[in-house]
């Protein structure tokens, strides 16, 4: 717990979890142009969550590689499809990244080369894997005041009285933190299923 | 009220069993909230190899689903918004003052070499140019992976037995010829990747390569 308020009071200071240039704060807005350096900012971003998703999907170093790669040719060639009113765009792109990730689980058990067991298992396994990302994506989005109040709320269950005492805020300002906070993460959590062939 | 069940009082309680959209309302954001809960983040996953955005890019190119030109550079001219308009600003000027004197600028053009890839970049030409005084060598490569290390313009003679550098190279440049190299032995033009070990000896790990042709 300490541990966490002093890691996010040096959040406070800077302003922001980690800094993004100009480009990757509205990468969103503008995903769905000709602009390539939009994709770089894209894969800047958002790289690294894909390849922890196929690491934790796929069986090898090397498929986690090709996935990453996957999602961001078809993102491109996709990307008028991007709505950023409707999905983040990381969840847009694990979205693409499932869709791949099974196929080529599928290839590698056709191929014998893996037995998927239980099926089901797998794609709960992409679920909380997702979850995760996103969460971890949602949270840095937040501004450092709606972070520590939710990541309290959360993984210290602690009410929003005992946030209050403990940060010495007003009730209504953790209310109002938590709510804005929820209502962000939201966006990145609970988004329809994107097709991407 | 949707993380914390002792928030809300006795006539927000009453609305919610009323009111079908908020029901709704909050019903989303309490599973918002239980799959955050569950999720522990872990820390922000590390950036993925270099590497995969080049086969990105080379998938895409290949495909003609993107042009050389429109491709970004790599991360660090980003992280700065004037690093980012200090590179373009370069590269335009580097293009302009490239088109102004290449090939025809100061010098005739002598002889020319189209540059074989012999690993995974993309082809590249080179033009020699002499005005009487001095010959110079433009390259001209498209986007050459980023590397630990840098790339290193040679030329060689067709036998591989004798070898001069020209420097490094990167993109679009002129790289002027020592007066005492004979273009006629040294016919051969190579790029290779050098590690940076301070050795200022040819790698042979070279990824372009080309003989000039004489333009008559």
């Amino acid at each position: 717990m300490a541990e966490r308020v002093r890691r996010l009071s040096s959040v406070d200071e800077s302003g922001l979890l980690r800094s993004r240039t100009p480009l990757e704060a509205d990468v969103e807005s503008r995903f769905g142009s000709d602009d390539a350096a939009v994709l770089r900012a894209a894969f800047d971003l958002c790289g690294g969550a894909v390849l922890a998703y196929g690491r934790r999907l796929l069986p090898s170093n090397e498929d986690a590689e090709d996935l990453v790669q996957q999602v961001f040719v078809t993102a491109w060639r996709q990307r008028h499809r991007y709505d950023p009113g409707r999905a983040s765009l990381l969840s847009w792109l694990l979205g693409i990244a499932r869709h791949k990730a099974i196929d080529r689980l599928r290839r590698l058990e056709r191929e014998r080369r893996v037995v998927v067991e239980d099926r089901g298992r797998v794609v709960d396994e992409a679920g909380r894997t997702a979850d995760r990302l996103l969460v971890a994506e949602a949270l840095s989005w937040l501004r450092p005041e709606q972070q520590l109040v939710l990541e309290l709320a959360f993984y210290d269950d602690l009410t929003h009285q005992q946030i209050a005492d403990k940060l010495g805020m007003p009730l209504g300002t953790v209310k109002s933190h938590a709510r804005r906070g929820l209502q962000r993460l939201r966006r990145f959590l609970d988004t329809p299923t994107m097709e991407a062939s | 009220m949707a993380m914390d069940p002792d928030v809300g009082d006795v006539d927000e309680h009453a609305h919610l069993d009323d009111c079908a959209r908020c029901a709704r309302e909050l019903a989303v954001l309490r599973d918002v909230s239980s799959r955050a809960r569950e999720a522990r983040p872990d820390d922000t996953p590390p950036a993925p190899p270099e590497a995969i955005w080049d086969r990105v890019v080379q998938e895409l190119t290949h495909a003609g689903d993107l042009a050389v030109d429109q491709v970004a550079p790599p991360r660090p001219a980003w992280q700065q918004p004037w690093a980012a308009a200090a590179a373009l600003i370069g590269v335009v000027v580097l293009a302009a003052a490239v088109l102004l004197s290449f090939p025809g600028g100061d010098g005739a053009v002598v002889a020319e070499a189209t540059l074989e890839p012999l690993a995974e970049v993309r082809e590249a030409t080179a033009v020699l140019t002499a005005d009487g005084v001095q010959r110079e060598l433009a390259v001209d490569t498209p986007v050459l992976p980023d590397i630990d290390g840098y790339y290193e313009l040679w030329l060689l003679t067709p036998d591989g037995s004798g070898l001069v550098s020209l420097g490094p190279v990167a993109g679009t440049g002129r790289h002027e010829i020592p007066t005492a190299v004979d273009t006629d032995l040294y016919s051969v033009v190579d790029i290779s990747r050098e590690p940076s070990d301070g050795d200022p000896s040819h790698s042979t790990d070279s990824v372009l390569r080309g003989p000039l042709e004489p333009t008559t």
